[in-house]
């Protein structure tokens, strides 16, 4: 199967609906509006689940770390938490999550926190120091106590893929490289987009009934282009990958949100997360770690977890939460709590569009059922949402039994069962992540992967602790044999200044010796004056 | 325990300056800590083949360009010569199939088939020794995927060859297929390395490259020999055709048996070759090293009238960092801005600017000029000869 492109699509008549935005939201939107029968086309200027779907720390919150402050975030949270775990079992991983007390304040916070969950129904035991020890004996030994909370996991790329694959099943088309350049307004309503292929350059003009913005913190620019202004506030997290998983479960700080207090595990390393920081439009395509917010988060990270002290540090990495003003706050300041979903009929008098954004990960499927269901309104068609209840491809299994991590089942659930059809699929190509060459095939013909990045993204390949020096070459010669050897080579330069980039930002020690290898290996294939290149042209 | 020289590092310049001294009767012992990096020799030496990251055809000439501190100043222009001329015939003794010579430069084709200028190649390696036919075909074993076949074409295609790619299957490859591991470069070879499974192989390539004319070069990734050279020459000898081989990428066939055939004749000369063995402490007076100790015996001194420090880069633990500066962890040697180690004319380094009399620093420890590319094998040989020539008895 290849992917159309959008020389494919550009003659086709409208369709009912244009995705804007190939996050997780975007996907669900498109999946949502699939299955009731919209004839639906996703674009996404990038790759899928490369904005803020894929730069967030992966927990699948319980709820709990809102109930405190605001319950009817906790409820929703809690809500869908229970339903990804049948929807989507094959992307999470039922870890339970820990909220560890080290002060006294902390401890007058888990009462007021425990109560709270109870108010919103989320399932939440207080244990004692010494039984929180004996769960996860990583924790600070002078711990006062702590409460075990329903959190999980989920990998976003996973759950992103997953959507978009049902979406395509039930007639969506989704392009990615297709960058959105603004609205087509006629007559105060919204009849379709303006793009461009990214690759190419081509452009066209595609119409649709119902356009939705799902585009996340780069929407404001998309609705700025209908004359529409919605004030954004983009907030930067940065996350450091800590090379080891000192505790089986999410460890977070008992207190009011604040910066490095959680410790989300994923396969056999750590994430931890975050910071939060107010940061300018032109920054948000190239964020990186700073220097002191490295050491904040593992200044507040020891406390928790004092192994992290010595713990490796693999990369860092950064994300934009896609925050938005509250419409009835005319200063633009207060902050928009949970989903904002907005119908540009009545907020802007320009018809045909919607626009959802604002919320979280783990909501994102009732963002899609709520923007769909605007546009099922708009349309006139009266289908209920099926997506709290139809499984997603690959959990088709009730009772998913997670296998063990680094396997293709742990990505992709019951589909890898049709990935090793072929005589030699077994073959592992990335020993960290047991990525299988049948993989790499699927990834590439069904998922639509096209560089090593996409790659990555779609099977996890480079991600492990070897950062791509082991496996790199082999999926090169992968994609060289399966799309074309031209763009290789430029390729695994550019996949190596992406990682790059998130390993210099992990610290200057870990830098220094990840330099070193990189190039020892891009010496012996013949390209280490290339390395030198481009390592010198980024700063 | 004492020895003459100890050697610290098994590298491929340690184990240089190890042959270097055990054929001068020395007693001489190398503690290697882990894997030698020789392990990541693509089956290609190099002397100084780029500048400024542009090709260098001799490289003699282009050493009087480089900055002071590189060792090729140090050692000075007449004993690169003599040395480099030394380093081959070592290799050579030790079975390691060389061509080639530090007058002009080769083209030896990396693992992505790019030609990539080199001092010394091995003689069954895709190289431009000798006049290259413009004709090549890559022979692809069917579901290898360590070697970028397609890329390998693509690149050659550029240089200039046609290139066929044939597919080559046999019972042994298929039954590696079925498996996880089994298509890894050094798995792989080692399925291909017995008689049966080499004659199916031999008998495949005969057949699919019948129908091609004489001429055309056939191609094989670096499966053949994990032990020795002659596998590998044998193999294309009988073949009764042209047949070179690509490497690898790391850790390749060619690399381990480097890596294999200098431990042999370091030990056959009746060298010490101790290995997982770290050198956790060094204890200098007066300006001379006293003695060092090691993981497996910490409580053990191991003392020796002279010592060679020959532990590589940050990437093999010779250099570590801390927070963000690098150091040299052993002896805390004197570093230059770039965080490599700086020695006089005759290779000793120093320790807050006093001299250590008895100990010598080789290999990619050493300060470089930055603007010299691709020199790394002769700099671990050459440093070697020239610290193993000061060592008298």
């Amino acid at each position: 199967m290849t992917m159309p492109e959008l020389k494919d699509i550009a003659t086709r008549p409208a369709f009912d609906v244009i995705v804007v935005g190939g996050g997780a939201t975007g996907a669900g939107v498109a999946r949502d509006c699939a299955l009731r029968g919209l004839s639906t086309l996703l674009l996404e200027r990038d790759d899928y689940a490369t904005g803020a779907t894929g730069r967030n720390h992966g927990l699948l919150h319980s709820g709990a770390r809102y109930a405190v402050a605001d319950r009817a975030n906790a409820a929703e949270c809690i809500a869908e938490n229970h339903i990804l775990h049948t929807i989507a079992n094959h992307c999470l991983e039922n870890t339970e999550g820990l909220f560890v007390g080290l002060t006294a304040e902390d401890l007058e916070y888990q009462s007021v926190l425990v109560e709270s969950c109870r108010q919103a129904g989320i399932g939440a035991s207080v244990v004692t120091a010494d039984e929180a020890l004996r769960l996860e004996p990583a924790l600070n030994p002078d711990l006062k106590g702590a409460v075990v909370v329903p959190d999980a996991t989920i990998n976003p790329f996973s759950l992103t893929h997953a959507n978009l694959l049902d979406a395509r099943r039930h007639g969506a088309v989704t392009l990615a490289g297709v960058r959105v350049e603004r609205l087509v307004v006629e007559a105060d309503r919204v009849t379709g987009v303006k793009v461009v292929e990214v690759r190419s350059g081509t452009t066209a003009t595609l119409h649709a009934a119902v356009v939705v913005n799902a585009a996340g913190i780069w929407g404001g620019r998309l609705l700025a282009s209908a004359g529409i202004v919605l004030p954004m506030l983009p907030a930067k997290g940065a996350m450091l990958v800590m090379n080891g998983r000192p505790c089986k479960r999410v460890v977070n700080r008992c207190r009011p949100p604040g910066n490095g207090d959680i410790l989300v595990p994923d396969g056999t390393v750590s994430i931890l997360g975050t910071t939060s920081e107010r940061v300018d439009f032109d920054q948000v395509d190239d964020l990186c770690v700073t220097d002191a917010e490295r050491r904040l988060l593992l200044a507040e990270g020891q406390q928790l977890v004092p192994a992290l002290a010595s713990m490796p540090i693999m990369r860092a990495y950064a994300g934009v939460r896609p925050l938005v003003a509250d419409d009835s706050d005319p200063t633009g300041r207060a902050v928009s709590r949970g989903i904002v979903c907005l119908d540009h009929a009545t907020r802007d008098g320009i018809d045909g569009l919607v626009t959802i954004t604002g919320g979280k990960l783990i909501t994102y499927r009732l963002m899609a059922e709520q923007a769909t269901d605007l546009v099922c309104a708009k349309i006139g068609l009266s289908a209920p949402c099926q997506t709290a209840t139809t499984p997603l491809p690959g959990s088709e299994t009730p009772a998913f039994i997670a296998p063990r991590p680094h396997t293709p089942q742990r990505r992709h659930g019951t589909l890898a069962a049709q990935m090793s059809a072929i005589d030699g699929d077994r073959t592992i190509v990335c020993e960290c992540e047991g990525v299988t060459l049948g993989e790499i095939r699927y990834a590439i013909n069904t998922l639509g992967a096209t560089s090593l990045d996409d790659l990555r993204r779609r099977t996890r390949i480079g991600m492990g602790q070897c950062q791509g020096r082991q496996c790199a070459c082999r999926a090169l010669g992968l994609i060289a044999q399966l799309l074309n050897p031209e763009s290789a080579q430029a390729d695994i330069v550019r996949f190596l200044t992406e990682r790059w980039k998130g390993i210099q930002a992990s610290g200057p020690d870990n830098a220094l010796l990840q330099a070193q290898l990189i190039n020892d290996m891009l010496d012996q294939l013949g390209v280490g004056h290339l390395a030198c290149q481009h390592q010198q042209d980024t700063p | 325990m004492r020895y003459g020289t100890i050697i610290i590092g098994g590298g491929l310049s340690a184990i240089t300056a190890g042959i270097a001294l055990a054929r001068r009767g020395r007693r001489v012992a190398v503690i290697a800590a882990g894997q030698p990096s020789a392990r990541f020799n693509n089956g290609a030496f190099h002397l100084l083949g780029r500048f400024d990251r542009q090709p260098v055809e001799s490289p003699l000439d282009a050493i009087s360009s480089l900055a002071g501190q590189h060792p090729y100043r140090l050692i000075g222009q007449e004993n690169v010569e003599k040395f480099a001329a030394q380093a081959a015939a070592i290799l050579r003794t030790a079975g390691v199939n060389i061509v080639g010579s530090h007058k002009r430069n080769v083209n030896a084709y990396s693992p992505l088939g790019l030609p990539e200028p080199a001092w010394l190649v091995r003689e069954t390696v895709l190289s431009d020794h000798a006049p290259l036919p413009s004709r090549l075909a890559l022979l692809h074993i069917k579901g290898f995927i360590d070697s970028p076949l397609p890329m390998v074409a693509y690149h050659l295609g550029q240089n200039g060859f046609q290139v066929d790619t044939l597919e080559i299957d046999t019972p042994d490859i298929a039954a590696a297929r079925r498996t996880a591991a089994g298509m890894r470069t050094l798995a792989l070879a080692r399925t291909l390395g017995g008689h049966k499974a080499l004659a199916a192989l031999h008998a495949k390539i005969r057949e699919v490259a019948d129908p091609l004319p004489q001429s055309v070069l056939l191609v094989l990734p670096a499966l053949i020999g994990i032990d020795n050279s002659y596998t590998a020459q044998l193999f294309r000898d009988n073949l009764g055709r042209p047949l070179a081989f690509l490497p690898s990428p790391p850790p390749s066939v060619l690399g381990l048996r480097l890596t294999t055939e200098l431990r042999h004749y370091f030990q056959m000369l009746g060298g010490l070759y101790r290995t997982n063995q770290r050198v956790t402490t060094a204890h200098t007076a007066n300006g001379r090293v006293a003695y060092i100790t090691t993981d497996a015996r910490p409580g053990m001194h191991l003392e020796a009238d002279n010592y060679i420090l020959a532990t590589g880069t940050l990437a093999s633990g010779g250099l570590v960092t801390r927070d963000g500066a690098v150091a040299e962890p052993l002896f805390n040697l004197d570093l230059n801005p770039d965080g490599r180690v700086t020695v006089d004319n005759n290779l000793h380094p120093s320790q807050q600017g006093q001299t250590i009399d008895n100990l010598y620093a080789i290999g990619d420890i050493l300060a470089r000029d930055p603007r010299a590319g691709a020199d790394r094998e002769g700099v671990a040989m050459l440093t070697a000869l020239h610290a193993a020539r000061q060592i008298r008895p």
